[in-house]
């Protein structure tokens, strides 16, 4: 489960000593899952981009207490997930409910998927699958997004959230069955038919 | 995006929907037992698998690492000079703090050994000639006010002037240069 690359590993010392272009690096390394868990826990990419170099400066203040047994993205996730919650929470206390406003498209969200086309129906299903999301309370969407986007097990999200790995278990399956009652009825057959022409 | 969920539990994305894994895939995963009385949950469960692995991992803005690094750097300018000013108020407030409690303290013992009435005559008389001192060396331009206040009224409207002078001067150099 821990993997730190040999560069990974001296851009770390390196940063540790206060050398601002070596954490630069691992920005550059890790700032698209730093940022696509930002912007999955928090629907709106303006906001995701704060919270993400937030995330980042954090790291940095906080590197010297990094234990290198365990791997840097898991780090940099749970760091990144935790100032997420913080947001939320405010959010909380602060917003009225927004949930059902639809964000818009950011300008700077780039996809792994080359061609306009492509990307624009990649940015539809980005926008339905985050609505989806954003009707998720925290804790499940949280957990939804380290096992599907970041496909880390049962124990790393359990070690992460620090809890046991049959309440990420429970935690998971509620959230699917949430996010399964969100999909309409008469839209089922045909997300159905949609998806199965999805062969790689 | 690869997806270690479809393998280890049902379908490869793209596979046909299968019901019977999914039921399968859902009691794997329920710890608590609960049932759904949707009869559809199995396809639904199998279109959010779907939808979820064949997300695409977003990244920011091109020159976010960028602008990471640079805030980091600002920061560390502006930190470091207040949390030293802030050390020494702390310093001090503690020193003087100390020091008060310790006078409080040794005060009698101090008391028993010094004359106070003594010291607070030689500083009282101390304090009276610094005073005749001083006003003998303010009497000077004191009458010349006095005889001249148009001069003391103009001095002291240009201290303001030349304060918002500086200011404007300041902000019409480039950055970087000191003042």
């Amino acid at each position: 489960m821990h993997n730190v690359s040999g560069d990974e590993s001296r851009w770390i010392a390196q940063a540790i000593t206060g050398d601002v272009e070596a954490f630069g690096e691992l920005v550059r390394a890790f700032e698209r899952p730093v940022f696509n868990l930002a912007y999955r826990m928090l629907g709106d990419a303006a906001e995701a981009e704060d919270a993400a170099q937030e995330a980042f400066i954090k790291a940095y203040t906080n590197l010297h207490r990094y234990d290198p047994e365990r791997s840097f993205k898991t780090w940099l996730l749970s760091i990144t997930s935790n100032h997420c919650i913080d947001i939320l929470r405010k959010r909380r206390l602060t917003w009225l409910s927004l949930d059902n406003e639809q964000l818009p498209p950011h300008p700077a969200l780039t996809s792994d998927q080359p061609g306009p086309e492509a990307a624009a129906i990649t940015q539809e299903r980005s926008m339905y699958i985050q609505d989806m999301l954003n009707g998720l309370s925290q804790e499940y969407r949280l957990v939804v997004i380290l096992r599907y986007w970041y496909d880390l097990s049962y124990a790393e999200i359990a070690e992460m959230l620090e809890t046991t790995e049959s309440a990420i278990k429970s935690r998971l399956f509620r959230a699917r069955q949430a996010l399964a009652q969100q999909i309409d009825a008469q839209e089922a057959p045909h997300l159905v038919a949609a998806l199965e022409g999805l062969t790689p | 995006m690869s997806n270690q969920f479809n393998r280890q539990f049902s379908n490869e994305p793209g596979d046909a929907f299968d019901p019977e894994a999914y039921d399968q895939h859902a009691l794997e995963t329920s710890q608590t037992g609960s049932e759904s009385d949707d009869h559809n949950l199995p396809m639904r469960l199998w279109i959010i698998d779907q939808l979820l692995s064949n997300a695409p991992v977003l990244g920011p803005a091109a020159d976010f690492a960028d602008r990471v690094v640079e805030a980091i750097r600002q920061r560390q300018w502006t930190f470091n000079p207040r949390a030293g000013a802030g050390l020494l108020l702390g310093f001090g407030a503690v020193t003087l703090i100390v020091s008060l409690v310790m006078a409080g303290i040794w005060a009698g013992v101090i008391g028993v050994v010094l004359n106070w009435t003594a010291i607070y005559q030689a500083l009282v008389l101390a304090g009276g000639r610094l005073g005749s001192w001083l006003s003998t060396q303010f009497s000077a331009p004191g009458q010349f006010l006095s005889d001249n206040p148009l001069i003391g009224g103009l001095t002291l409207l240009s201290i303001p002037l030349f304060f918002i002078w500086l200011r404007v001067l300041r902000r019409l150099l480039p950055r970087g240069k000191a003042l």
